[in-house]
Parts: C-alpha cells; structure tokens; sequence
C-alpha cells in the first residue's frame, strides 16, 4: 500500500495519449468482458452471474465507446475452460483492475476521479497538467467532458462560478429529475443520450465492486487483499463541516443496480442551493421554498469542503436538473 | 433557436436539461433589470417597483413608507454573521398625557398681590411621544418586491422619565442607548484548496477455497466427461466417438466399420492403433491385423473375409470391380453374427460409401462410424501433439523433431504466422507407440523387478508388471522408502490384494491396464478402489493410487477424472479418511503424473 500524487499519476498514464487507452482498455477491460460474460452464462440463476452480466455489459459499453475514439481495438481473449478457474481469473483481474491496483488501477482511477469536479479543483489542486490547452483538449475528448456542457454552473454572476462550475461525465449518475417534495425529498436519475467513455469506466468500476463482493459462488475466491476496503480506508472521508444528518447511505455493492439511470434516491434532508447560499433544510416545498435551515453555507465553502472525498468516490453528489438541489451520499461497503 | 422553439422540445436526457438550465443562465443577462425610484412626499417617502414579466408586460407597485427619523443605528450587540438578528416589536410605555389645573377664587375688595394662575405637574411621567426609528431589516429585498410589510424594530431597553428634566430630556435629544464597545470586523473564511494524494495498491491473487476446489473438482469432471483423444480431436464428431468408445465397453458383438475420408496425412494409423488399444480393453488381447492398402483385397475376401478379431484396412478403390464387390457384399452381412472387429475404410466420398455399405447389409444395420469432415489439419495436429505430449510425457520438441525424415514424412503448416515443418500424423503416432513399448521394456529389464512379484492370475500381462515397477520406482524415489519396505501383489485384508502396498504410508497401489475387462472397461476402477472400503480390511490404508496405462487413459481421459471424483465423494460420504488419486505414467520420466495436471493440460489448452 503506498500512494501516488495526482502530478505522478496523469504523467504516468498520460490520458491525452489514445495508444495508452488502448492497451488499458485491450489488457484490462477485453480479459474481464470475455471472463465475465462465461460466468454470467455458466452460473445462470447464481448471484455471481447478476453482477458479471452488468460488469460485461459495462466492459462491452468501454470497448464500443472506446473504438470511436481511440480506432481499431484487438479483442482477443482465451477463456479458461475449467469454469472455477473462470471465477478465479474473474475475481482476480476484477481486483487488479480496480480504483489504484496495479498499472490498469491508475487508468480506472484517473478517469473515476473526473466524473464530478470543480474547474477550479481540477485545474488548481488536482492535475494542473491539465490546464495545457492541447492536452486538456485531447484528454476531456477521450473520456466525454464537455467544457460547454457542464453538470452545474452556479447561477450567480460572479468571478466564482467560473470555478465553481462542475465538469465530469453526463451518464454516470448525476443529473436528476425531482419527484418529490416536502419532508422527503425524491430524485430520480436521469438518463444521458450518450455514453461516454470516462463515464462507461465509472460503471466499469462500479460493476468491479459488485464483482469483488463476491456473491455466491464467487464467494469460493479468495484474493490476496481486500482492495475496496483498502481504498476507502485510505480515501478523505466525508467532511465533517456539512451537516451530519444530511448524507444518505451509498452501498457500493449494490451500487450498480441502486445509483442508475432512473433510479430514485429519497432523502430527507437535503441541499437547497440558492444563487451562492446553500442550506441544509428539514423540509424542501420547492426550489425557493423551505423550512427548517440546519446549516446555511456558501458555494464555495460547499464544494471545496465536499471535493477530495467526491473525486475519490467517498461522497458522492446528486443535483436537480434546476442545479437548485444537492443530495449528498456517503459511498461504504 | 428561439424560446419557444426551445420551450417546445421536450426533455428527456441529462443532455436536454444541461443545455436547457445554460441557455437560462445566458438569456437572464438579456432581460431588463427591476427599476425601483424612491420619490420624497412631505409624510412619507413613495418607493416605485417597475419590472418586466417573463411574458413582457410592465408592471409597477408603489408603496409608502414614512420618513426615518433616527439617524444612528443602535447596535446593542455584537453581530453574529452566523445567526440573523432576531428583530421584534419594541415595547414602550406609553401613557396618556396628565394635566391638573387649580384656579384661585379672587378676593375682591382686598387688594393682594395678584398672582399668575399656576400649573401643577404630576409627578410621573404620564405620556411619551412615539419615536421614529430608522426601517432596517435584512428581508429589504423582498419588502421592497412585493409590499411594504410591518417593520420590526429593535427592541429597546424600556425608558422611564421620572423628572420633567428627565422626560424633556427624553422628547428634546435622542436617547443614550449602548454602543458596541468595538467595531465590527469581518474576515473571509473559506476552506482552502487541498490537493489529495490517492491511494494505491500492489496487484491481487487469488485462491480458491476448499469447497471451491471440491466444485471446481465436481464441474471440471463434468465439463470432461466423455471426452477423450477422438473427442479432443474431431469436436464436431463427437456423438459418434462417443458411440466407438462405448463399443469397447458395451456391446461387443458385432464388427465396426469406420469409414474415413482420404487424406493424404495418414489418418487411418491413428485409428488403427486405437482400434487395436480397444480390443486390448474388451479382450485383452491382439486383434489380428489385415493390411489391405495395395491389392489383395478381393483374395483376401474370398478366402478368409471374416471381420471379427481383426482390424482391417482397405481402400473403397479396392472393392471396385463386380467380384470383389460381390465377396465385399457377402462378408458385410456375415458381420451380423460375429464378434468384435473392425474394417476401416478409406474412401474418396464418405457418403457414398456409407450408402453402399448400408445396402449390401441389408436386412443387417451395421456399426457404422462415419467421419465426415475432417478438422484444419493445423488444428489437428495441435491437437493430437498436445494430447498425446501430454499423455505419454514425450517433450513436445521429441515428438515433433523432424531432422531425420524424409521430405514424404514431413508436412508444413503455418503456426503462429510462421511455416513449420511437422513430422506426418503416422509418424507422430508410431513415435509414442514405441516410446511406451521402450518404456515397458526398460522397466522390465530394470533393477526394481527384482521386488515384484506376480499375480495370481496368469494372464498377467507386461504392462502390469511394468506399471508395477514404476509404482516401487516411484514410492522409493519419492518418499526414500527402501524397495524392501514396499509389498507388492500384497494381501491387506480378505480377499484385497493390493498391486503394491506401503505399510509405512499405509498407501495401496492399483495398476491398470484395463485389458480383457469387458463390459464397462471402466467399472474395473470402481471395484478396484471400492474394494478397500466394502471388504475387511486388515492393514491401514489411508491412501489409495491407481495408476492407469496411458493409451487407456488418454483414450478414456474425462471418464476417468469423473470416476476420480466420484469416488473421492464416495469415501468421504462413508466417512472413510482415505484419499483417492488418479496417476498416469510418465514414460519420457519414468515417474508419476496426477491425472488432474494432465486434464488442466489437455484441456486448458497450454
């Protein structure tokens, strides 16, 4: 266990370069689509073959999105015939595939750390490398960022909602459609047109968790190191200025089924965003009507509080499409 | 596009509301701002609101509000930035306001000093006149929107007036309320910028559990099952192989004709050499053989033509005239009642042969086993190298060296981009057939047979001896037990004669050959290792090996594993702590393989 700056991890993998996606996505992702679609079809009915279904459906998601941008991608892999062995193979590069193991880790980490963050987070505390136009420029084109369609834009003219502006992928989960009001408030998850490939890896991720909770008969692995638990341990945890009772539970083993597209998440204290006031209230009526303030802060205070545990995947944050309220969940396992 | 263009489009992706909510954003600088004027009246001031509605019509609210009249803001305390003041109504003690008069009656007609009428106050204060104090509130925003709503004012502390001095004091200058004993100071407070370091991790491996294993054990039996040489090497013919393995072990009754297409690679070796390894399980012996390539054919037929206890090998080219056809006809349908044997055609057409065949038995349905397409020969080979490397634990480059052939015995194939020369199927085949013959040879000729002594039966053949060599070789080499210490045809209970017996490991051995143990060749092993469990047993045995010929076992190689499982079950449900293990002889080694390394080798491919 050791650790990696940002700097040493975008010079290492260097993401505006399409051949070093290429071979991330030809010796990680291809192995682990063809081991988990035999798993998913040989332990039909199983738990394990649930979650090795979405995971290849997710690798088979990167290698679509990945051959528009990145060209002809070489998709071979022998599968073992012994189907333990597939189980084992499964298990094992699920868990080298994951957030920081391994050299194909820090290609999953690099994008997973890119799907909600402030410009200013990126381009000044994270990978300033980034504020290099060309190679920004390739790299948000790889994986889908969209500098002219960011996730949320502070509705306040100001110097700060520049910085404040958060860019990431628009189908990992984000954007929501409320459902409903008052002491509860609902979200449901709304779908995006396109897949993206960083935001394809996110699921990818996801279904790698769901992998390495091992259901049923992939129970009978046993990997050397327990890596899920191992990185949150070492992630920033959820900061304590926001209000405590204001983050919902995030299970990251079910993850995959539970933060999709229309899905609904209920909670009931929720963040009301109101130009750069934002308030933690018990009860929401609508975008400009509440009860009940059980902390009131400000943007800026808000997201930089909130950055380091929501890029490493600790919290995690929902909006309204309105960018007019926050749900802020805690990721555990 | 314009807004009600946009307006009209229906949103259904993350996408549409993005662009929807930036597309707000950038029109709102557009929009005319609120104009609020505030006009001076001699009451109060009018404050005039004018806006634009998102659909452009004007509107405008006036209200009043009367003059502020105190021109200090008292600060009673200090400001806390995190909570808003609390602004209440002011609490005042307002009196109406007392007056006595007292008027002395005049006395006339004595002249007093005349005196001017005097007023007498009381002495409390009676009535304090209203203070004007300034509209302050935080919610001015929205006062000044929507109307003009009642003003909180700071609460005061309560003032009383108990002279006159006081109380025109009170109505003449402002009153003394408590200042702030510091100014105010306001700092930023934001968190700063931090930059994470992330974690990471060295790579994972895996293991399986024990009750992974035992189901990997369960599937990969399964997953094998049935599937030997011929399996491995015409996947898509499998059914049929399947069929020509169980003849040896089924019905042996009647001849088997195999019909195979020419090939130019000599594939009719192959199968007579398994042809001859299954007569060897069914009768434990030699089938005659009856080469037929060249000529002879129609003589042969005429004058002795019997299939049974025999492999004959014949071209269809050979039965072509009317004559030989005739004597071909005659003995197909002599077939029905003989026993086992079997005629391996070659033929140009498959199917015509097969038709051909069927008619002239009529009305007797022979065995047939038609192999109809042939693998890519570079598959094939592949195949065949692997299995039968594996199986005899030949080197790969000893099977394959092709230095001292001739150009005919050789054949190119493209390999991994590359052109290899391999040496012709026949060659490869006769290459292991005379590596075991050397092998069994060599370990009859070895030191070692001095420890073993014979069965009781006497159709003991040679390969149960050798393999019985090789068990003491094996046990001696391995575990450094002395050739003495290790018993062979040994009696360890009633009626259990183990092949060789270490009583220090309590460890029996079974050799296999599986010659003459039809029907079911194969339940020859479940008796062999249940006999150890159903008899009285009068040694230890904590450990049972069965060693099984390697034509045998490649030939039968998932059914064996199978069986390996099974009986592993077997025991461990009757509680027995014996451990069961399957091995084939290494006959480039001279040791013994697990069963289990040669099925992860065979059939994973490496």
């Amino acid at each position: 266990m050791s650790t990696i700056s940002p700097d040493e991890l975008i010079n290492e993998i260097q993401p505006w370069n399409v051949d070093s996606w290429r071979n991330f996505v030809e010796n990680c992702v291809v192995p682990i689509k063809f081991l988990a679609e035999t798993v998913a079809k040989q332990f039909a009915g199983d738990a394990s073959s649930e979650v090795s279904r979405f995971l290849a459906d997710c690798a088979t998601r990167v290698l679509e999105v990945a051959r528009k941008f990145l060209g002809e991608v070489k998709v071979k892999f022998e599968v073992p015939v012994d189907p333990i062995e597939c189980l084992r193979q499964l298990v094992e590069r699920c868990g080298n595939a994951f957030l920081g193991v391994g050299e194909n880790g820090k290609y999953t980490l690099f994008a997973w750390t890119l799907r909600k963050i402030t410009k200013e987070y990126l381009f000044e505390a994270l990978y300033p490398t980034l504020k290099n136009e060309e190679k920004r420029g390739k790299t948000f084109e790889i994986l889908g960022i969209k500098e002219d369609l960011p996730l949320f834009v502070p509705a306040v003219k100001s110097p700060l909602t520049e910085n404040l502006t958060i860019l990431g992928y628009p189908d990992y989960p984000s954007i929501c459609r409320v459902e409903e009001w008052g002491e509860y408030v609902t979200l449901s998850i709304l779908p995006a047109r396109e897949p993206t490939f960083g935001g394809s890896i996110c699921k990818f991720v996801d279904g790698l968790v769901a992998v390495l909770s091992r259901p049923g008969i992939l129970s009978g692995v046993e990997p050397s190191a327990d890596v899920v638990k191992i990185y949150l341990d070492k992630c920033p945890s959820k900061p304590t200025e926001l209000h405590q009772y204001s983050w919902g539970k995030l299970d990251w083993k079910t993850s995959y089924a539970n933060l999709s597209e229309l899905s609904k998440w209920r909670i009931d204290r929720p963040w009301s965003i109101s130009g750069f006031a934002v308030r933690c209230v018990d009860r929401l009526y609508s975008s400009e009507k509440w009860d009940g303030v059980l902390q009131e802060t400000n943007l800026l205070s808000f997201l930089r509080w909130l950055m380091p545990s929501l890029i490493t995947g600790r919290a995690e944050i929902l909006l309204s499409a309105d960018g007019r309220i926050a749900l802020l969940l805690e990721r555990g396992i | 596009m314009s807004e009600e263009r946009r307006r009209l489009k229906a949103l259904h992706y993350v996408e549409d509301y993005l662009e929807d909510l930036l597309y707000m954003l950038l029109s709102a600088k557009e929009r005319p701002e609120v104009e609020v004027k505030i006009e001076e009246a001699k009451e109060a001031q009018k404050i005039r609101v004018v806006s634009v509605t998102p659909e452009g019509r004007k509107t405008e609210i006036i209200s009043e509000a009367p003059h502020p009249s105190l021109k200090e803001l008292p600060l009673l305390t200090p400001i806390n930035v995190m909570r808003p003041l609390e602004l209440t109504q002011p609490i005042l003690p307002l009196e109406n306001e007392v007056s006595a008069e007292v008027r002395l009656q005049s006395l006339y007609k004595i002249g007093y000093l005349l005196q001017m009428p005097v007023k007498v106050f009381d002495y409390e204060v009676k009535r304090i006149l209203p203070l004007h104090l300034p509209l302050v509130s935080p919610i001015f925003y929205s006062w000044l929107r929507e109307e003009i709503k009642p003003v909180g004012f700071l609460e005061q502390p309560e003032v009383n007036a108990f002279t006159l001095k006081n109380l025109l004091r009170l109505v003449e200058i402002l009153p003394k309320l408590p200042r702030t004993a510091e100014r105010i100071e306001a700092n930023v407070k934001v968190p700063a910028l931090t930059s994470n370091i992330f974690p990471i991790q060295n790579e994972v491996k895996t293991t399986l559990t024990d009750t992974a294993e035992s189901l990997r054990a369960k599937a990969q039996a399964q997953h094998v099952k049935g599937r030997g040489l011929l399996e491995l090497i015409f996947p898509e013919e499998m059914e049929k192989f399947r069929r020509f393995r169980g003849a040896s072990g089924g019905y042996v009754g009647e001849p088997i004709i195999i019909v195979l297409p020419e090939s130019e690679h000599h594939l009719w070796y192959l199968f007579w050499v398994i042809c001859r390894e299954f007569y060897r399980e069914v009768k434990g012996e030699y089938p005659e053989p009856v080469v037929l390539l060249d000529k002879g054919c129609e003589l042969w037929l005429r004058v002795s033509g019997m299939f049974s206890e025999k492999i004959i090998i014949l071209r269809e080219q050979s039965i072509k005239d009317d004559e030989s056809k005739k004597w071909f006809k005659r003995r197909l349908q002599e077939a029905f009642s003989q026993g086992l044997g079997f005629l391996i055609i070659m033929t140009k057409n498959v199917d015509n042969t097969v038709t051909f065949i069927k008619e002239s038995c009529k009305p007797y349905a022979p065995m047939i086993i038609d192999v109809r397409t042939l693998p890519e020969l570079s598959r094939l080979m592949e195949v065949l190298i692997r299995v039968l490397s594996a199986g005899f634990g030949i080197p790969y480059s000893e099977l394959c060296k092709v230095d001292d052939l001739r150009a005919g015995d050789k054949v190119a194939m493209i390999v991994e981009g590359k052109l290899q020369e391999f040496p012709q199927m026949d060659i490869i085949v006769t290459r292991v057939d005379r590596a075991y013959r050397n092998f069994v040879n060599e370990l009859l000729s070895s030191n070692y047979l001095a420890h073993v002594r014979r069965d009781v039966s006497e159709r003991e053949s040679e390969d149960h001896v050798a393999m019985k060599i090789l068990a003491i070789k094996y046990i001696n080499e391995r575990f450094n037990i002395k050739p003495e210490k290790i018993a062979c045809t040994f009696d360890v209970g009633s009626e259990v004669i183990a092949d060789v017996y270490v009583e220090e490991r309590a460890l029996a051995v079974e050799c296999e050959t599986m010659f003459g143990t039809a029907p079911a060749p194969l339940l020859k092993i479940f008796e062999s290792v249940r006999k150890y469990i159903e008899r009285a047993i009068s040694k230890p045995i904590n450990e049972i090996w069965v060693i099984i010929r390697n034509w045998s076992a490649i030939l039968h190689l998932g059914d064996l594993l199978w069986i390996e499982n099974i009986l592993r079950e077997e025991l461990k449900k009757r509680s027995k702590e014996i451990n069961v293990k399957f091995f084939i002889p290494d006959v480039y080694g001279k040791y013994l393989k697990p069963i289990d390394d040669i099925v992860n080798i065979i059939f994973s491919g490496g």
